[in-house]
């Protein structure tokens, strides 16, 4: 009896033991109060270029920075491979792990580190280092850097925050730079570029020109020159200095839209005498009167050392607002009635008379 | 009466007809009729730099070929932000061409240039007139050349020739020629850019931050909540419903885009599905989507706020009261900078009365990018 009570006694104490040591976890709620157990909120640099000779390797640092100021930020880095999505300059990115190489991508030639702890509202720097070999092509190649913040992983929804870095190395030498036109024009937007349409007649003044290029080369290309817009008359209504003002990018094979404003919120103030705040690229509504408008762009694309080459291309587009269209309508009714009046009175007239073609008028009897 | 017989004589088909067509023809002149300039470029042409580091003085190698065959007395470069001869010149900031020392290769009468600077952005290269060579290739280089510093844009050099050793009599202060000036022969321009240092920048570099939360700050200064949500247990006669918030802000001037990620809500090999195109909330039917609007059915979620007016949200997720998802698609992009703005994700899921049991999960990864 002793012995079953001992031994009882030895088990309660060890099961008490293990009970106070093994941690109870809460029920889930529906969201947790208070801060997070790790940061999400981070501060990447979003874009790096270089030019790397074959056979020259480049080391260079990047910054991430913890936006929170009470959780430490925890990232994993990956090397992954992007492309163009559509006309504009969002990329596409290409995050199956087992994902193939593209042409262009720099997978092989980047090395970094595999994480990173960043303290609370702290920022780091990394270094990595791009090898270009010996016999590597001239051309433009890019990957992206992607920064994963290790997030929520519980829950019926689970975030994670992720920042991506564009890697853009231009290799030197003979390129084969190829840039096609394929649309110029008048182009309506309800947010300045994002979407849109080009138009062939606007019944409300454009705000912007677009023209769209398809890059069939190998290097990426950022083409540069200016748009003049004159009126049917001749008249140069306008000169856009910068037709590519954000120096966008079209990467290969991507047949690339790029916008301007035909006047913006920048130089309308600057014409007033003002100082334009650089970061409102808006557009404003131009002052353009009814007719028919000419559009010239000359562009200009070209790498180190290779050729310069040039766009020249001329379009047209018609502004006819609604209140032009009635007025020309009436001014037309009235004028047809004007003749219609006219040439019945004329007849009526006539009609008193024995007129008739090639026999001269003579007067009833 | 006699005014009449004028008149009624000369109103006969024949002549209306005639008159419609002039007048149709001069409004063909007047409304189609183009303006045709002759232009005459370098070609080819090209421009190398040694060095493409900002700042640094370096080696020029502009090669050309002449188009037009006749006595040229000068060649004129001007470096300016922009290439088209007819604008104003900029000069690229940091540039400065005063102490280049000049070489030339390539065979005479193309040759035999000496250099004669104008001012830290202008070249002028003068000797006596000589004819040249149609399309034969010349290289005119240029040593301690220093580069621009801005590393954010391209600048060109602008090339004409001209009969007169003193260059163009007809530039205007601000650097630009008239379309039809008759001074000049050839036209052309080059383009080049200057790329980053990997140094420290002494300017404040390009930065994307983005945060996301069940609730943040639009300058992402601080962040509440967990980045994980249950939402509880599937009602086929109700939605269920639950918001995050993010904030995105950059100084590049290309912008950003922010896209999702992820597959939606699955339990093993069973999956409600997603609303591929904006659609309203139907309890009972299999939904899975999202927006990023103000919504009153359900009444969740807010529009966007913050003071970044860059940012506009895709289409299919800025219709109030429809949601919608598409793994890979983005949410949310601004094509230049765009100061912080913060966004409210509305989440809804609808089950049918025969969905299969089980905890249906998702894990959403959120991607801001800098733009290209």
């Amino acid at each position: 009896m002793k012995r079953v009570t001992s031994f009882l006694s030895s088990a309660l104490a060890v099961l008490f033991v293990a009970v106070s040591v093994v941690p109870v976890s809460a029920a889930t709620n529906q969201t947790s109060s208070g801060g997070p157990s790790s940061s999400t909120g981070l501060s990447i640099q979003p874009r790096k270029n270089y030019v790397v000779n074959p056979g020259q390797t480049v080391t260079d640092r990047l910054q991430v920075g913890n936006l929170d100021e009470r959780a430490e930020l925890h990232v994993t880095f990956r090397v992954i491979d992007f492309t163009y999505g559509g006309q504009g300059g969002s990329p596409k990115l290409s995050l199956a792990q087992n994902a193939p190489p593209t042409p262009w991508s720099l997978r092989p030639f980047m090395k970094l580190p595999d994480s990173v702890t960043v303290p609370a509202g702290q920022t780091t720097q990394f270094s990595y280092s791009i090898s270009i070999p010996k016999n590597q092509g001239a051309g433009s190649y890019y990957s992206a850097i992607l920064y994963q913040a290790t997030g929520g992983n519980s829950g019926n929804v689970a975030l994670n925050a992720s920042g991506v870095s564009l890697v853009f190395v231009s290799v030197p030498g003979t390129v084969n730079e190829k840039l096609g036109l394929q649309k110029l024009g008048a182009y309506a937007s309800p947010n300045n570029g994002t979407t849109g349409q080009f138009v062939y007649i606007a019944t409300s003044a454009p705000e912007m020109i677009g023209y769209l290029l398809k890059n069939s080369g190998n290097v990426t290309e950022s083409p540069s020159g200016s748009i003049t817009l004159k009126d049917m008359f001749g008249r140069q209504v306008n000169t856009i200095g910068k037709t590519n003002g954000n120096q966008a990018l079209a990467l290969l094979g991507q047949a690339r839209l790029f916008t301007t404003c035909i006047e913006s919120k920048q130089t309308q103030v600057q014409s007033l005498g003002g100082t334009a705040n650089v970061t409102d690229t808006s557009c404003v509504k131009p002052h353009l009167f009814p007719g028919r408008y000419t559009v010239s762009l000359d562009a200009f694309y070209g790498q180190n050392g290779n050729q310069t080459h040039e766009i020249n291309a001329t379009a047209h587009f018609w502004y006819l607002p609604w209140w032009f269209i009635l007025a020309v309508i009436l001014v037309i009714a009235v004028l047809t009635v004007v003749i219609v009046w006219g040439k019945r009175r004329l007849a009526s007239v006539i009609r008193g008379t024995t007129y008739r073609t090639g026999f001269g008028i003579r007067r009833k009897r | 009466m006699q005014k009449v017989r004028w008149l009624a004589a000369r109103l006969s088909p024949q002549r209306l007809l005639y008159a419609q067509l002039a007048i149709m023809l001069l409004c063909c002149g007047l409304f189609f009729g183009g303006h045709a300039t002759a232009v005459v470029r370098f070609e080819p042409r090209s421009l190398y730099i040694n060095s493409s580091v900002p700042g640094a003085a370096t080696t020029y190698k502009v090669t050309m070929a002449y188009t037009t065959q006749t006595a040229v007395g000068s060649l004129d470069m001007l470096f300016c932000m922009d290439p088209i001869p007819y604008d104003p010149c900029v000069a690229p900031p940091g540039l400065d061409v005063s102490g280049a020392q000049y070489s030339e290769s390539g065979s005479a009468p193309d040759t035999g240039y000496t250099l004669q600077t104008e001012s830290p952005n202008h070249i002028l290269l003068t000797r006596n007139p000589a004819v040249v060579v149609d399309g034969s290739q010349v290289t005119y280089t240029f040593d301690n050349v220093v580069n621009p510093t801005d590393t954010s844009h391209s600048f060109a050099i602008r090339l004409s020739d001209y009969a007169s050793p003193s260059g163009s009599a007809n530039m205007q202060p601000d650097g630009s020629i008239g379309v039809n000036d008759l001074d000049t022969i050839d036209l052309g321009s080059v383009l080049a850019q200057v790329g980053e240092g990997i140094e420290i920048e002494t300017q404040v570099p390009p930065y994307l931050t983005f945060c996301i939360n069940h609730t943040v700050e639009p300058d992402c200064s601080s962040t509440e909540g967990e980045a994980y949500t249950d939402l509880g247990t599937l009602d086929p006669s109700k939605p269920l419903t639950t918001t995050s918030q993010m904030a995105v802000a950059t100084n590049a001037i290309n912008g950003y885009s922010v896209s999702i990620n992820g597959i939606t809500m699955a339990a093993g090999t069973n999956v409600i599905n997603a609303l591929t195109v904006p659609t309203v909330s139907a309890p009972g039917n299999n939904q899975f989507g999202i927006n990023l609007r103000a919504n009153t059915s359900p009444n969740m979620g807010a529009d966007p706020d913050g003071a970044g007016s860059a940012a506009v949200i895709s289409p299919s997720y800025d219709v109030p009261n429809e949601f919608a998802y598409n793994d890979g698609d983005t949410l949310v992009s601004a094509d230049s900078v765009a100061i912080g703005k913060r966004f409210t994700i509305s989440y809804i899921v609808n089950s049918s009365p025969n969905i299969k049991p089980g905890v249906y999960t998702t894990t959403l990864t959120y991607f801001a990018i800098g733009n290209f």
